[in-house]
């Protein structure tokens, strides 16, 4: 039944949204307001009824209704909640089917409050996102339904694609679609300015639209590069990928098109370019959703091909068509640009930013078709891998920054070659000192070096124009400084917001510049208790464990790290194998760090357990790229942030003022729970890595000092008279090779008795009695004390038994090995420590 | 006006050597993309372009050696062309077909790297690389694509 | 088609028809808004004329679009137009 009603509703979602068009056409031509208002309350309903089905599809999946095809692909009984609930979205059907409903509830949303400025482009704006709401809403229906049922159903689904099992997957389609969605309403108001001539305020009027829909685009682009980074397990983020690169470029555009609107809400210009690069950006999102589902481009992400390619494809023709036709019907009423300065004045900076995203997004494009294009002109196919998006994207995105950099210093006056003057010292003063940290710090790469030479340059100009501006109102005003930048804020949270995108870009061209130019990959075989050292690390493999639930076998390494001698953390990368989808999947350690993240992904081990080969990633910089992307949203949420207006107190109580304060409220509460959630993902989570309270002392370091009250009452304590070499053993009665060792140790210890060497046992975790039993059942001589607080374990940083640690006459720490030694290699490390002569 | 000339002017440029990158990237860096088949028939002299090629894997010939780490593995012919793929019935039937059929031209790959996760039978792999003096492809990268990723077969299930 | 969704399918059209046919149903829509319209000035004017506005409160007017607008802005909040010559008083 649930299938049935959901069906229904999508049907009767078709049928509304074409009435929704029809009516309000006739609301329009008839100047009938009823028809408008019949409209109007067909568009409310369309998000309640597609809602439901939401709801209705969800529910389904919760309660595993497995003869839903769909639910039986993208899910399983042994799924926890959160995945099946977010399995919703994870195929084409049920994608479908959150776009047609958020298409629906952005439409409703944007008629709902009309300023005077959007009442003129409504009737018409409500017309074609109807009907865009209609055509997705047909195809859902018609070639996608998601509540399409099984002849047969199955007991159980197949499970959601292990790869997909990660919050940024999770919350990537939502945040993608809310940007593909929200570029439908200030593309339909485009439409609507062109057709009723009103030309000039649509940018205004959609601001905030533009910006969420922007926002949105950029968060589920962030998402994406992190759960690639953190779950695909080749250390990167970016592969150029063609579905990649297609929710690249309606961002890109939509970038160049907020600059450009600010240009036309000054009055200067820019309209055609605006409605180009709306038009443009509406049809990229077509062609977005195009390429993940018609497999004609050739992707590693894409759905698998389906017949629903060919109507988008058809849908993009007629968007462009139309629009195009639009503006040209209108171009005697388009203003051409009004230039106020030249090219170095606040238009001109402004012109070269949309120039270079239009490049971009035409690089980017024809990066991504480029088999098809070099075929079709030369006869032979041509793929563009990421050395060739690098080298023809890289100084585009340099010179957008560069440009960045010089804006703020221009302020909105025409005597720009006077302000550059001024600020020139401050300018190549920042690009100085950022290439001599950078060349301080190892980056000695020219191309690196020219980077961050622009970065510099960037940060330089930005922070001082922003602190004139700051200092400026703080001596008008008088109040403290804390004060003055709240005020600021509050006042103009559009300007401080760009402020802040902009430093968040900065921050992204450093991660993007230390992690591109200075990659590292090396592979490592480790064996169990020996150190190696990588890179000024050093790694030791503690062990390999493994784990069998849930139809899923996990294989792990548990990796202790050190920088210098210092531990840091024991990394656990890690291999599933799922034997639903005979499918094995990496799970990569990751440790993140200021300058660098270590990384390391396990490739395989050998058959004893006593041997792992890792790939050792360290990428330079990479969190500022995170750090930076998390500006940047939080830029974009203070840029779409309300006024803060002075009211005054009686206005303050009133009921209008009231519901602002509270939606304020609400804004408030889901933005920073947004962020809160963006940033645990990014550095909370857990990346395959366990702290333990201390790490090993390494071979070369100082063996830890304790004291041990032992079995017989006597204490033994280290340092001791310094013998050449002393055993610390570290067992438990309860473990099997534990056991072994004792009558080795045992007896390797009555064969050097006459040597200065000390054994000391230390029982782990253990209580007397079998200690004792164990003791008198091996014969053990040798001095043995139970560790009854675990102090000692802790000081020695061991994370199971046995493991032994032999030092030298210095007592430092000679050989360490986790597990029982073999028996030639334990006498070998012995002699070489009392042959050596004492210093 | 005299600063728009400038203006287009700027515009102009930037677009001339947007494209000039283009160009000399795409003779410089762009990978030939080819099919088994044309890679197979490549003269000597264009082996030591970096290639793209892309085929079916066939699952009994992956050998992995993890202390290199390096895998290897076959890869047989499916043909380049998006079209033909689809009259041929799409992208897993073609797959499909590739790894059943009998004296496929065929391709041995190897990539010192660890085995990908998807790494498996008749998933399709593009890999980018370079064709050895020993006619074996040498990958830098291998990207795979799990065949029915997106069409499961569904388990238990009576009749078609 | 069950029973039950057959029901709910006859519901929800019923309601549905019935919310979207709802403007051609209200006769006397039209005056009734004009008259809210009427009371609503009144009021504002009333408001006015009692309740002297204090000096900070100076309301100026965009010369766009004739909004009421506080002073100090730059551009008009209503309709987006510049105010840079100075709004009208």
């Amino acid at each position: 039944m649930i299938g049935e009603v959901g069906t229904l509703l999508i049907g009767l979602a078709l049928i509304t949204s074409g009435y929704a068009v029809l009516a309000a056409l006739l609301g329009i031509i008839r100047k009938d307001r009823r028809w408008t208002q019949s409209a109007k309350n067909a568009t409310y309903s369309l998000p309640m009824l597609l809602g439901i089905a939401v709801i209705l599809l969800s529910i389904a999946f919760l309660t595993n209704h497995f003869e839903f095809s769909y639910i039986a692909r993208n899910s399983s009984r042994d799924l926890p909640i959160y995945l099946k609930f977010s399995a919703v979205w994870a195929g084409q059907e049920g994608s479908l089917l959150l776009w047609s409903f958020l298409q629906a509830l952005f439409t409703a949303l944007a008629i709902r409050r009309p300023s005077k400025l959007t009442a003129q482009l409504l009737p018409w704006a409500a017309v074609f996102m109807n009907s865009i709401t209609a055509f997705f809403v047909a195809v859902t229906l018609l070639l996608s339904n998601p509540f399409e049922t099984l002849p047969l159903p199955p007991a159980d689904g197949l499970g959601l694609n292990p790869l997909l099992r990660h919050p940024g997957m999770i919350f990537h389609p939502p945040a993608m679609y809310v940007g593909y969605v929200g570029l439908a309403v200030p593309f339909a108001s485009a439409l609507a300015a062109l057709v009723t001539g009103n030309l000039k305020h649509w940018t205004a009027a959609i601001r905030s639209w533009t910006l969420v829909a922007w926002i949105g685009l950029g968060l589920g682009l962030l998402l994406g590069m992190r759960w690639a980074y953190d779950v695909l397990g080749w250390g990167g983020y970016w592969g150029w990928d063609p579905v990649e690169n297609a929710g690249l470029m309606p961002w890109l555009t939509t970038t160049a098109f907020l600059h450009g609107a600010i240009m036309q809400d000054e009055q200067r210009g820019f309209q055609i370019g605006n409605f180009l690069l709306i038009i443009f950006s509406y049809a990229l999102v077509l062609f977005g959703t195009f390429a993940t589902r018609s497999g004609a481009i050739q992707s590693v992400h894409a759905y698998a091909e389906s017949d629903i390619g060919i109507y988008f494809m058809v849908a993009i023709v007629v968007v462009l068509v139309g629009s195009l036709a639009l503006l040209v019907w209108r171009r005697a009423r388009l203003k051409t640009t009004l230039v106020q300065g030249g090219l170095l004045s606040r238009s001109g900076m402004f012109f070269l930013t949309l120039v270079l995203l239009s490049t971009l997004t035409f690089s980017v494009f024809v990066g991504s078709v480029l088999p098809t294009l070099t075929d079709l002109l030369t006869r032979q196919k041509f793929e563009a891998g990421p050395a060739w998006f690098d080298r023809v994207t890289g100084p585009q995105f340099a010179a957008l920054v560069l440009i960045m950099g010089i804006c703020p210093i221009l302020g909105r006056s025409a005597q720009a070659l006077s302000q550059l003057k001024k600020w020139r010292w401050l300018a190549v003063g920042g690009a100085a000192s950022a290439v001599i940290l950078a060349a301080a710090a190892g980056f000695t790469q020219g191309t690196a070096l020219l980077g961050f030479a622009v970065v510099g340059l960037a940060s330089a100009t930005a922070l001082g124009a922003y602190g004139k501006g700051l200092a400026a109102r703080h001596r008008h005003t008088g109040r403290s400084l804390l004060h003055t930048v709240r005020e600021l804020v509050q006042q103009q949270p559009r300007r401080y917001g760009g402020y802040l995108v902009h430093i968040g870009i900065i921050f992204m061209a450093v991660g993007i510049i230390g992690t591109r130019l200075y990659p590292f990959e090396e592979e490592l075989t480790l064996t169990v208790g020996k150190p190696e050292d990588i890179r000024g690390y050093t790694l030791l493999l503690e062990g390999l464990k493994q784990n069998s639930e849930n139809n899923t076998i996990s294989t792990w390494a548990n990796i202790a790290a050190y920088k210098d001698t210092q531990y840091l953390v024991t990394l656990t990368p890690a291999t599933n194998r799922y034997m639903n989808f005979e499918q094995a999947v990496g799970v990569p350690a990751l440790k993140p760090g200021i300058r660098e993240d270590l990384y390391l992904i396990l490739a395989g081990w050998s058959r004893d357990g006593r041997q792992a080969t890792v790939k050792v990633m360290i990428n330079p910089l990479a969190n500022f790229l995170w750090l930076g992307g998390l500006l940047f949203l939080a830029g974009g949420v203070l840029a779409v942030w309300p006024k803060h207006t002075q009211v005054g107190r009686k206005e303050s109580a009133a009921p209008e003022n009231q519901q602002i304060k509270v939606w304020r409220d609400i804004n408030l509460i889901l933005t920073v729970s947004l962020f809160i959630g963006a940033g645990w993902t990014m550095w909370g989570m857990p990346h395959g890595t366990i702290k333990y309270a201390q790490g090993r002392p390494l071979p070369g370091q100082s063996a830890p000092a304790f004291q041990l009250t032992l079995l017989d009452g006597t204490q033994v304590s280290l340092p001791d008279q310094s013998p050449q070499a002393t055993v610390v053993s570290f067992w438990a009665p309860w473990c099997a090779s534990c056991e072994e060792g004792l009558s080795f140790l045992q007896s390797t210890w009555g064969a050097y008795q006459d040597h200065d060497i000390a054994f000391i046992g230390i029982a782990h975790q253990s209580d007397r009695a079998s200690v004792e039993n164990a003791v008198s059942r091996y014969g053990v001589t040798y001095p043995v004390g139970i560790d009854t607080e675990g102090s000692l374990a802790k000081a020695y940083g061991i994370t199971g038994v046995p493991e032994i640690f032999i030092l030298d006459a210095e007592g430092e720490i000679a050989y360490l090995h986790i597990g029982l030694p073999e028996a030639e290699t334990f006498i070998k490390e012995l002699d070489t420590l009392i042959g050596e002569p004492i210093p | 006006m005299e600063s728009k000339k400038t203006f287009v002017i700027a515009g102009i440029l930037i677009v001339v050597a947007v494209i000039y990158l283009i160009i000399s990237s795409t003779s410089s860096t762009a990978n030939y993309f080819l099919t088994v088949e044309e890679v197979l028939a490549l003269d000597a002299p264009e082996t030591e372009r970096a290639l793209t090629v892309s085929g079916a894997i066939l699952g009994e010939t992956i050998q992995y050696d993890p202390t290199l780490p390096v895998v290897t593995f076959t890869i047989v012919q499916i043909p380049g062309d998006p079209q033909e793929v689809e009259r041929q019935g799409g992208l897993a039937a073609v797959l499909h077909a590739a790894v059943n059929t009998p004296n496929v031209p065929s391709l041995e790959i190897v990539y010192n790297d660890i085995k990908p996760d998807l790494l498996k039978h008749e998933a399709q792999a593009i890999i980018r690389g370079r064709l050895g003096d020993d006619r074996r492809f040498y990958a830098d990268e291998v990207y795979l694509k799990c065949p029915s990723r997106y069409q499961e077969a569904l388990p238990e299930q009576a009749g078609d | 088609m069950s029973l039950g969704t057959i029901l709910i399918g006859i519901a929800i059209l019923l309601m549905l028809v019935a919310y979207i046919t709802q403007p051609f149903h209200e006769i006397g829509t039209r005056q009734e808004d004009t008259i809210e319209v009427w009371v609503k000035q009144m009021r504002e004017e009333g408001q006015n004329t009692t309740h002297p506005t204090p000096s900070s409160d100076i309301k100026v007017t965009c010369p766009n679009c004739g909004e009421p607008i506080q002073k100090g802005h730059h551009f008009c909040p209503q309709c987006g137009a510049p105010l840079s010559e100075g709004p009208i008083p």
